[in-house]
């Protein structure tokens, strides 16, 4: 037994972090804390569901539609929310991106209401090998996640707008003076975020169901993920998540269900208390 | 000229005075006759629970608009108002607060969930509202009623220990069930369910392997149901609600290669959950229910073809909370027509004594904690389709 809690603690690593991934780049780079972050990832599971269960879009082709459509609708929001506000407080921003989470939240309520749906996926049979079993979807979103973290690392490190981006979120003043378009690169990073949503929301869909307080669900942890991993790296929230999968399985397998959500932040308390900028983590506001 | 002026002016002051009155004693009636009824209820229309909220604000209308159309009641039509509690306690007291104070209704139907009901209690106790529960089952709701407890909450369906023990029984009894894991909601709901099976069957020889409770809401069950599959028990007893919760749970029990009869209080019916019963993977499973639309008796078969025409569909309901929810409406009008009056004390009296005749073919009324003692029903999975085992008296 101890094997198939162990796979599945890394299957479930796998989830929290494709959806904390989106999540800490946003924050790494435009400095917002995203609370709308869980929202997109519903929104992106919810459009995926339209696209392969009413239109009948084959579940594989329904994915890249459903991250082009949150693509636009994350610059949408960009504009409209996120960017008149960058330049105001940090509380000015927080206020504004829980609004977003509201809106679209109730708004999910309204078009779709509250009856959850379920997504047909044909990687959602089980599977055994070596008497532990799983299914390739969760497979599929472990892989997703490892690849879209290092994706994202060597966009960030090796090309150059994936630099601009970094300089951005270094010292913006610099970049304006050296001539990087700093609203383009709001713009890129915020829907590059919200993309990752949309991919996170169409991979974990079928696993779970889909239902408008889906993405209150995972963001609370994911919170906890991008605390622990440190708020803006992308690799810690990676390791994060392992050691949060893991350890959660272990505890609810052979300890008790209930002490299982406290180890996130149980765990993130401690962070903030020793290494308050997480495992790998930078201090992000001094004074 | 002036004294008669003056007389005139007094016999004007008269007349108007006596207009007043007048107008008082005979119109003032007719425009209290004309302002509606208000009752309220406070239920999850956002939130996980919000799918359930939904059908109980439909089983109510259903009550209220069959009385608004025969002409409302004392002369009066009836205004239904509806403020959503999440189904968290400090929302639903937010909520009971708004329709008590601002809203001022007469009467109250209470949440879908143990929880937030047991945290509205003292408030209507201390602005003695009367408040009829619909679908949330702890004993300790009934525990807390009536006679010695809070005279204002009156409980319509059945509790989980009345419906608990029947079930014990049957499992125990006619599928010789000896051990058994226990999942529950980290809720009154949840641990009240794991309690109220695991007390008798305990005290009937049967093994308790184990016993854990997630979050509401929690729709990731490998890690327990992994510990579940080692233990290899007869049944795995539920308290969990939701349907994202029982698909999930029953998807997730599938991809583990797990084959395990449920058994406890979830919603068999659940539309995401057809497919599975379809397929055998459910069978053996049971389960108890404060009500089964698949019930023959009384008026049942009208009444569940009046909500499948209301709603425009066959499948997706939450039977239990357009029922209850029908049911514990019913009797508040009940009470308010007895009472002769649209005031909170009258309602409350004529409550205690109002016998109802239900629509599965009942007559029930208020025991001394203010609970009915309807049936439960007993409900499974055979050959693929959800069937009726039998209706047990609670």
């Amino acid at each position: 037994m101890f094997f198939q809690h162990l796979t599945n603690g890394v299957l479930i690593s796998g989830i929290y972090a494709l959806v904390a991934t989106g999540f800490t780049l946003i924050f790494g780079v435009l400095a917002v804390v995203n609370f709308a972050h869980g929202e997109f990832y519903m929104l992106g599971a919810f459009i995926l569901f339209c696209l392969s269960q009413q239109i009948g879009i084959p579940y594989f082709w329904s994915i890249p539609l459903c991250i082009g459509a949150l693509l636009v609708f994350g610059v949408l929001v960009e504009r409209s929310a996120i960017r008149p506000l960058l330049q105001k407080s940090f509380e000015s921003m927080v206020i504004c991106t829980f609004a977003v989470s509201m809106i679209l939240m109730n708004g999910s309520l309204l078009i779709w209401g509250a009856e959850p749906r379920i997504i047909q996926s044909p990687l959602s049979t089980p599977v055994s090998v070596f008497g532990i079993a799983f299914t390739l979807q969760r497979l599929l979103v472990l892989v997703v996640a490892v690849a879209a973290s290092i994706g994202l690392h060597l966009f960030l490190y090796r090309t150059k707008l994936g630099k601009a981006i970094r300089a951005t979120a270094q010292n913006k003043d610099a970049c304006v003076a050296v001539g990087i378009d700093i609203a383009f690169i709001s713009k890129f990073t915020f829907a590059l975020g919200v993309g990752l949503c949309a991919l996170a929301g169409a991979l974990v869909a079928p696993i779970y169901s889909v239902f408008p307080t889906m993405g209150q669900t995972a963001i609370f942890k994911v919170f906890a993920i991008v605390i622990l991993g440190g708020l803006g790296n992308i690799q810690g929230a990676l390791l994060a998540s392992l050691i949060l999968g893991i350890g959660e399985s272990l505890i609810a397998g052979y300890v008790s269900a209930t002490l299982k959500d406290g180890l996130a932040f149980l765990l993130m308390l401690f962070i903030l208390l020793l290494r308050p900028g997480g495992l790998f983590g930078k201090a992000v506001r001094t004074l | 000229m002036n004294m008669q002026s003056r007389t005139y002016r007094k016999m004007i002051v008269a007349l108007g005075v006596v207009a007043l009155i007048l107008t008082a004693v005979f119109v003032s009636p007719s425009v209290s006759q004309t302002v509606p009824i208000k009752i309220g209820t406070f239920t999850p229309l956002s939130g996980h629970a919000a799918y359930y909220g939904e059908h109980i604000v439909i089983g109510a209308k259903l009550a209220i608009d069959e009385a608004n159309e025969k002409g409302g009641l004392l002369g009066r039509k009836i205004e239904f108002i509806t403020e959503d509690d999440k189904n968290i306690p400090a929302e639903a007291v937010t909520a009971a607060e708004k329709l008590i104070t601002k809203d001022q209704v007469v009467a109250l139907s209470a949440s879908m969930g143990s929880s937030p009901v047991l945290a509205v209690m003292p408030k209507v106790n201390e602005a003695k509202v009367p408040m009829f529960v619909q679908t949330a089952t702890s004993v300790l709701i009934t525990q807390q009623s009536g006679k010695g407890g809070n005279p204002w909450t009156f409980k319509c369906n059945p509790n989980d220990a009345m419906m608990l023990t029947a079930l014990a029984k049957f499992i125990v009894e006619k599928r010789g069930v000896k051990s058994v894991c226990f999942i529950g909601e980290d809720t009154d709901f949840g641990r009240g369910i794991v309690k109220g099976l695991k007390e008798w069957m305990e005290a009937h020889g049967v093994k308790v392997l184990s016993e854990d409770y997630v979050k509401g809401g929690e729709t990731e069950f490998t890690p327990l149901l992994t510990k579940v599959k080692g233990l290899k028990p007869d049944v795995l007893g539920l308290g969990v609600v939701g349907p994202t919760q029982i698909q999930a749970l029953v998807k997730q029990m599938l991809e583990l290669g797990m084959k395990i009869p449920l058994t406890g209080r979830y919603d068999i019916t659940a539309k995401q959950i057809a497919d599975y019963i379809a397929s055998g993977a459910m069978e053996g499973s049971t389960c108890v229910e404060p009500y089964s639309h698949l019930y023959e008796g009384g008026r049942n078969p009208q009444f569940v073809q009046m909500v499948k025409t209301k709603l425009g569909r066959d499948t997706g309901i939450y039977w239990w909370g357009v029922y209850w929810s029908y049911e514990a409406t019913r009797v508040m009008l009940e009470a308010i027509r007895q009472g002769g009056k649209a005031e909170r004390q009258a309602i409350r009296d004529a409550a205690v004594k109002v016998e109802m005749d239900l629509i599965t073919g009942m007559k029930v009324k208020f025991d001394d904690n203010n609970q009915w003692h309807p049936p439960a029903f007993i409900t499974g999975v055979k050959d693929g389709k959800i069937v009726l085992f039998g209706d047990v008296p609670t």
